[in-house]
């Protein structure tokens, strides 16, 4: 289960912070959370990346959460410095992609991981973030719509 | 297989979500290997609280006291309402008998330092005539057994209030008329008098009498002998509180008083001033009032001291009324049990309405709490 669903939740995890070094460590870190409480993945409430993507998600956020404490003490002494690295974050993308989806917010990008790339349904992206199915699909179409603009913007400049 | 809304977005969308797709990047190395020693290693032992599911716990333990509520409303059932019938029955008779005799005014009376209160219970002490027994012991058990009457014979020489409370038993109606006329013959026969009765009987309920007799305390051996022979003794309270000190007390008042009235009219008898003469006429006549009310407080004393109060209950077994009434052993339970039940419900809707509150109260901030969260995560991700 866990090399089947490492993959995804590395996808998922890289899409999210959009820096590989980061998702490699949130993804060792997710899958040691979800070893230790592992019996309490029930299969009858979905697929095992759907629980190790929610298990991912909550990790990231107290990563993202950790890092904005420690951004706002550091930002007296480093105004304005980004811990984001321009480099590409997945390789292969073309550069008018990969661009535009750095523009977007965590929120879409995950959305977008989550139902393109995982390529999960819209109930269990609902039940990930929290949200219902329909939200989930709204919420992708709005991101992707965001993003090909994005992608329209960067082309014309 | 695509969901309808993937197909759409795919059409939409189709060059951004093939190139997403195409790129779609694999885990490298260092973190599979990673995952692997990870899911190499030993699995930790759940905690107890997983390895026993919530359902499964319930499922286990709701019958379990459901089991245990009804087990408890049965045993319940069969200990409140248990016993044979006839010690119910006899116990109830006992109590109608008790409770008719405290209606009585005089009911035990209150005694003082010298009284001496003797309450003897078919229940409790079958056999024992010289038991000492306080307060009001009630059980209904050795309804068959013959219960023979205390027999506390007055002090000799001394003035004694001596009161006697009898609850009896009779077979029937008949039987409770014949023991009435019986027993204030008895009380004319020794020499007393019946100072009142309360009867009453009507078809298919219980008969009862309530007589009030003094009878001479020289004869209340036998007289309670007698009395005590015309039905089955359910209930006796004997009472016997001395009255020499009282009488003595009297006795030595009324000799002042006589000293003290000799003492004035021996003054009047002399010359004195009119003023003066008057004063002592004044309290001649108070101390003659006061001898004359003394006289009369001793004749009370003494006529309370020579007559005993026997109190007398009679009850009818009312056996074809309480019979037809009466549930045998396993309704009795099951009422008792059913009247568990109530209980233990009303506890829980008692439960229901004090917790009821809190528990809104507590899933109002869990679902605000998990909004808070949710919005403090969308804002998080929105600037990640």
């Amino acid at each position: 289960m866990a090399e089947a669903s490492l993959d995804g939740v590395y996808r998922y995890l890289l899409y999210l912070t959009r820096d590989a070094a980061l998702a490699e460590d949130l993804t060792g870190e997710t899958f040691e959370r979800a070893l230790r409480s592992w019996r309490r993945y029930d299969p009858r409430r979905g697929e095992p990346i759907g629980w190790l993507c929610r298990i991912a998600r909550s990790v990231a956020l107290d990563r993202f959460r950790a890092d904005e404490r420690r951004r706002a003490r550091e930002r007296r002494y480093a105004a304005g410095a980004s811990d984001v690295s321009e480099a590409p974050f997945v390789e292969g993308l073309s550069p008018e992609l990969e661009r535009a989806l750095g523009g977007l917010s965590a929120a879409d990008r995950e959305v977008i991981v989550l139902r393109v790339v995982l390529e999960l349904d819209a109930a269990e992206t609902g039940r990930l973030l929290g949200i219902s199915a329909t939200a989930s699909t709204t919420r992708l179409n709005r991101a992707l719509q965001r993003l090909e603009e994005r992608m329209e913007s960067n082309a014309l400049a | 297989m695509p969901s309808p809304e993937l197909i759409d977005f795919d059409r939409r969308f189709e060059q951004i979500v093939r190139e997403l797709r195409a790129t779609a990047p694999s885990a490298p190395e260092s973190v599979r290997s990673r995952v692997r020693e990870l899911a190499a290693a030993p699995l930790p032992e759940p905690p107890l609280r997983r390895r026993f599911g919530g359902r499964r716990v319930a499922f286990v333990l709701v019958p379990v006291c459901l089991l245990g509520v009804v087990a408890g409303a049965l045993v319940a059932g069969r200990g409140g309402g248990g016993g044979t019938p006839s010690a119910v029955r006899a116990a109830r008779t006992v109590g109608a008998g008790e409770d008719a005799l405290r209606t009585r005014p005089d009911w035990r009376t209150s005694g003082t330092s010298t009284q001496q209160q003797f309450q003897l219970q078919a229940a409790d002490k079958p056999h024992a005539l010289g038991g000492v027994v306080h307060g009001a012991a009630q059980g209904g058990a050795a309804a068959g057994k013959k219960f023979a009457p205390a027999t506390l014979p007055p002090a000799q020489g001394r003035l004694q209030h001596y009161d006697v409370s009898l609850s009896l038993r009779v077979r029937d109606q008949d039987a409770l008329s014949k023991a009435t006329n019986q027993a204030m013959q008895l009380a004319r026969g020794f020499g007393g008098f019946v100072a009142g009765v309360e009867y009453s009987s009507a078809e298919n309920t219980r008969g009862d009498a309530l007589l009030t007799l003094r009878v001479p305390i020289g004869k209340i051996d036998q007289a309670i002998a007698r009395f005590s022979k015309l039905g089955k003794i359910r209930a006796q309270h004997v009472s016997i509180q001395d009255l020499q000190a009282t009488v003595n007390a009297q006795n030595q008042a009324i000799l002042d008083t006589r000293k003290s009235i000799a003492s004035l009219q021996e003054k009047l008898g002399g010359s004195l001033p009119a003023a003066r003469r008057v004063e002592l006429q004044h309290q001649l006549a108070a101390q003659e009032g006061r001898l004359k009310a003394l006289l009369g407080g001793r004749g009370e004393t003494v006529r309370e001291g020579r007559l005993a109060t026997i109190s007398l209950a009679f009850t009818t077994a009312k056996k074809h009324a309480v019979g037809a009434h009466r549930p045998g052993r396993i309704g009795r339970a099951a009422h008792d049990a059913w009247v568990l039940l109530a209980k233990v419900g009303a506890g829980a809707v008692y439960l229901l309405i004090l917790l009821g509150p809190i528990v809104a109260i507590g899933f109002a901030l869990f679902v605000i709490g998990r909004a808070v969260r949710r919005r403090g995560e969308s804002r998080l991700l929105a600037r990640a």
